[in-house]
């Protein structure tokens, strides 16, 4: 997991660290910066992909623009700001730093490219993985610290991957696959970063009327969710249609033939072969997606997406809350909360619905609230809400602490 | 406004099948909504969903102050509770004799009564009913799958009671009760008592749980 985040130079954000969880939540007011956080991580994914073109930023969901405006470019910058700085950091350990400069010279040019001018980035399972292949004799000269690392590297990985951690010892025999293992684990590692991308579901993706993205399984406005639910196996299934967001939700149905089509149960542009079953309804009227509300095409989207093992593991959200209903929101974020928590999902979520903050459970360090505001100078700051403001004599819940004013993030033009 | 989610659901179900309410047209005054998840960790179960927070917002009064308030539709509100924490030191309800079988459920839902409106002083509003269970909401629908009971107001624990009941096979498939364990309190207790949204069913029932019965002679007035 990413526990930490400093950026550097990017858009609004001057010099920021964030301190991550698995559920992190930024709120604050329009054009504050949530969205720039996300993005910067999202180039921080793509130098790690070792792909800068605007293909690649694009599908990762981040806005492009001419580079003077991914640079600072504040009024009061002292000097000319020509590199993104992204550091990414796993618990003690530095998971990847990425120095990002313009490839072309001018900063006003409309067509720019970026490259990566430095990229400090798992050199260290590199050389490890290297010398073990090289030398398994080095094994036997390891020091009680080389062991110490090797138990902490295989005890992360069979604590990611489920895996069963092999039973090894400064006396015991190597495990046979060692190499295997440790080269799973830098995959996983890498994975972590390059996969990264910003969701931020349109109605037309989730129906199947429109498909932009390209990232597989899930693209990133909501495109291929029946595919991965008809990859999902019989539990999955059940626990998507037994989570109850929906009330009026009986069956969840995909149709891989596409025969429904036929049937006329398909009639306009749709290509997704997801299908509907309300229990108030009779038996054969089943609907479609593009038939289907927005509400139960977005929850399915992000129960689906936390509970696959073949989704990213660290992701963004953009606007969370879109067509959700208040409750809605509150049930949903509780609900993905415990996933993600379960199945070591890490995610950056924006919102601008309290009724999100209802969800999130404070005293659990895994679920992290945080509000950005812009300082007098413009520049993107946070603050990590850790607990709930003592009101004198009130009870308040946090959706309405924040809409009172207490926890900040609300616009100031009054 | 209930103790617990599970005789929302049971009290819902008799609203329609009483006076044809629709489940859309009831509003919830869960106390779970009145906090959020960080408060809520940090709660245990019985300090949102239990007799004390019934009184609490009895004595309080903004809850059914708000309810009432500015709104001119014909809304009622309907207070529920279970007798069968009454003995916790503090509740003050003066214990009926048991000797006397007759009239020993209605002295008692008469006891509860009495208790509420004293919580509720200045609070009261006359568009109230009372849904006093005696001894729990589980005994007004132990009998519809037992049709041979009496007074179901007399079992000391009708939830056992009704978890035997469900366990058998001649009464429920165990396919069914399957599905009842995948779904929430409120959904299994919807189901459960869902034969109560049909009159018929619903005075059969009351034939057989005095406090029932007086809970729907309550809602006449309505």
């Amino acid at each position: 997991m990413i526990t930490e985040i400093n950026i550097k130079n990017f858009k609004s954000i001057v010099d920021l660290t964030l301190p991550l969880s698995n559920i992190n939540v930024f709120i604050g007011e329009n054009g504050c910066g949530k969205s720039n956080i996300l993005e910067a991580i999202g180039f921080a994914s793509a130098a790690a992909k070792k792909d800068l073109s605007d293909v690649q930023l694009v599908s990762k969901g981040i806005r492009i623009a001419k580079s003077s405006l991914i640079l600072n470019s504040f009024k009061d910058n002292d000097q000319e700001i020509s590199e993104v700085v992204v550091r990414l950091v796993s618990g003690k350990n530095d998971f990847g730093k990425f120095y990002l400069v313009i490839k072309s010279q001018h900063l006003n040019d409309v067509l720019v490219t970026w490259k990566i001018k430095r990229r400090d980035y798992d050199e260290y399972d590199e050389t490890f993985e290297k010398n073990l292949e090289e030398n398994e004799k080095a094994l036997e000269e390891f020091s009680r610290e080389d062991w110490d690392q090797l138990r902490a590297a295989m005890e992360e990985y069979s604590k990611e991957t489920g895996s069963q951690m092999p039973k090894f010892s400064i006396t015991n025999r190597i495990p046979a696959n060692i190499v295997e293992i440790l080269h799973e684990e830098r995959i996983e590692k890498e994975r972590l970063i390059t996969d990264f991308v910003i969701y931020a579901l349109s109605n037309s993706a989730l129906r199947g009327v429109q498909s932009d993205s390209l990232i597989k399984p899930l693209g990133i406005f909501g495109e291929g969710l029946d595919e991965l639910i008809a990859s999902f196996d019989e539990k999955e299934r059940e626990f998507l249609t037994t989570e109850q967001m929906i009330s009026w939700l009986d069956e969840i149905i995909i149709d891989e033939k596409d025969t429904l089509k036929l049937k006329g149960l398909k009639p306009g542009r749709s290509t997704s072969r997801l299908f509907f079953k309300d229990k108030f309804m009779l038996e054969d009227d089943i609907f479609s997606s593009e038939n289907a509300n927005e509400g139960v095409l977005h929850v399915l989207f992000y129960l689906s997406l936390f509970i696959s093992k073949n989704t990213p593991m660290f992701f963004g959200i953009d606007n969370i809350e879109t067509a959700l209903n208040p409750k809605l929101c509150r049930d949903l974020i509780k609900k993905l909360s415990e996933i993600a928590i379960k199945n070591g999902k890490q995610v950056v979520i924006t919102t601008h619905n309290p009724a999100i903050l209802d969800g999130l459970n404070l005293h659990d360090d895994q679920q992290r609230l945080f509000v950005v505001k812009r300082n007098d100078e413009g520049h993107t700051k946070i603050e990590r809400i850790k607990l709930k403001p003592a009101i004198n004599g009130e009870q308040l819940k946090l959706s309405e602490m924040w809409m009172r004013g207490y926890i900040g993030g609300l616009p100031t033009n009054f | 406004m209930a103790e617990g989610k599970s005789d929302l659901a049971v009290i819902t179900n008799i609203l329609k099948g009483a006076l044809g309410i629709d489940r859309s047209d009831i509003q919830y005054l869960l106390p779970e909504l009145d906090y959020d998840e960080t408060d809520l960790a940090r709660m245990r179960v019985e300090q949102f969903s239990n007799w004390t927070i019934v009184k609490t917002r009895c004595e309080e009064g903004k809850v059914i102050r708000r309810f009432f308030e500015g709104i001119d539709d014909e809304r009622f509100m309907v207070i529920h509770i279970d007798t069968a924490e009454r003995l916790e030191i503090g509740f003050g309800v003066i214990e009926p004799k048991k000797e006397d079988e007759s009239g020993y459920v209605s002295a008692l839902r008469e006891a509860v009564v009495l208790r509420l409106k004293h919580w509720l002083g200045e609070n009261l509003h006359k568009r109230t009913a009372f849904a006093v269970a005696v001894e729990e909401t589980e005994a007004w629908i132990i009998p519809i799958f037992d049709a041979k009971v009496s007074e179901t107001g007399f079992y000391p624990n009708p939830k056992e009671r009704l978890s035997r009941l469900m366990n058998r096979s001649n009464v429920m498939s165990t396919k069914a009760r399957g599905k009842l364990f995948q779904i929430n309190e409120f959904e299994k207790f919807w189901e459960l008592s869902y034969p109560l949204r049909k009159r018929r069913n619903l005075q059969e029932c009351a034939g057989k749980n005095e406090s029932l019965k007086l809970f729907c002679a309550d809602l006449e007035k309505f």
